[in-house]
């Protein structure tokens, strides 16, 4: 896309190069015999050309490069999103389902981690079932050792026991 | 059982042919699928053997590796929601005590 310097640059030299054809006339009606300006025919101040052809086509010029300078932004914005697109649709994207829905990701570590998800089943039960076990990790150990203390004083008990056998 | 011994059956494991293989891999399943959903049974946790007409397949000798797959498939998933069910009861009741 053309630049906006450029566009000014094109229509300053157009405009220069018309003002180098153009004869100006003032105060005289453009009645009398000669090549006229159709454009401003019932003004009091007009404009000829030593080349009318070259003048019409230079005036279309600078139509078409203030229209060009004018929608510039407008343009420009389009020609940044056309970029844009191309640029994204370059790069690579994965596929995955999460949900039930079919997504796309720019990641390929997204996308395989949403696929083992999808790809394993009732692994929601299992995370919960360890969370689950996890949780009551400091209960079984009380419990371990309640039960080890517990056979701890019936081993005591026994050999008091056995002792009090002994010396009766 | 340690590793050493597992290296002993790996060894005569790696001895048969694919159809044997598959055959023990089969049963064996079978054997803890059915052996979890007890576990669940006796301890009084309620647990829902999960099966599959996919199973069947491997009733046909001529069974393709996709039918064979699929029917490994079942049975892991038999074993895990067990072990699953079995473990969170096994939480339950130590959360009671």
């Amino acid at each position: 896309m053309e630049s906006l310097e450029s566009l000014k640059n094109r229509k300053r030299q157009a405009e220069y190069d018309l003002e180098k054809i153009t004869i100006k006339k003032h105060g005289s009606t453009p009645w009398a015999a000669g090549i006229q300006d159709q454009h401003k025919s019932d003004s009091y101040s007009y404009n000829e050309y030593t080349d009318t052809s070259k003048a019409y086509r230079l005036i279309d010029e600078i139509k078409e490069l203030d229209r060009k300078i004018e929608n510039y932004a407008k343009n420009a914005q389009a020609e940044r999103e056309r970029q844009e697109f191309i640029r994204e649709s370059q790069i690579p994207k994965y596929g995955y389902t999460a949900g039930g829905k079919e997504m796309e990701t720019k990641s390929q570590a997204l996308a395989a981690r949403y696929d083992a998800q999808h790809r394993f089943f009732a692994m929601g039960k299992l995370k919960q079932t360890i969370a689950k076990m996890n949780g009551q990790y400091k209960k079984f150990q009380q419990l371990w050792n309640k039960a080890a203390n517990q056979l701890n004083e019936q081993q005591q008990e026994q050999v008091s026991e056995e002792l009090n056998k002994l010396f009766r | 059982m340690n590793n050493e011994n597992f290296q002993e059956y790996m060894d005569y494991f790696k001895n048969l042919s694919l159809k044997e293989k598959q055959k023990i891999i089969y049963d064996q399943l079978k054997l803890l699928s059915g052996f979890t959903n007890n576990l669940c049974e006796t301890a009084g946790i309620k647990n829902e053997l999960i099966t599959n007409k996919e199973l069947l397949d491997l009733e046909n000798s001529n069974y393709t590796e996709d039918d064979f797959s699929e029917a490994i498939i079942v049975f892991i998933n038999s074993i895990q929601n067990s072990i699953c069910d079995f473990s969170s009861g096994v939480a339950d009741l130590v959360e009671k005590i």
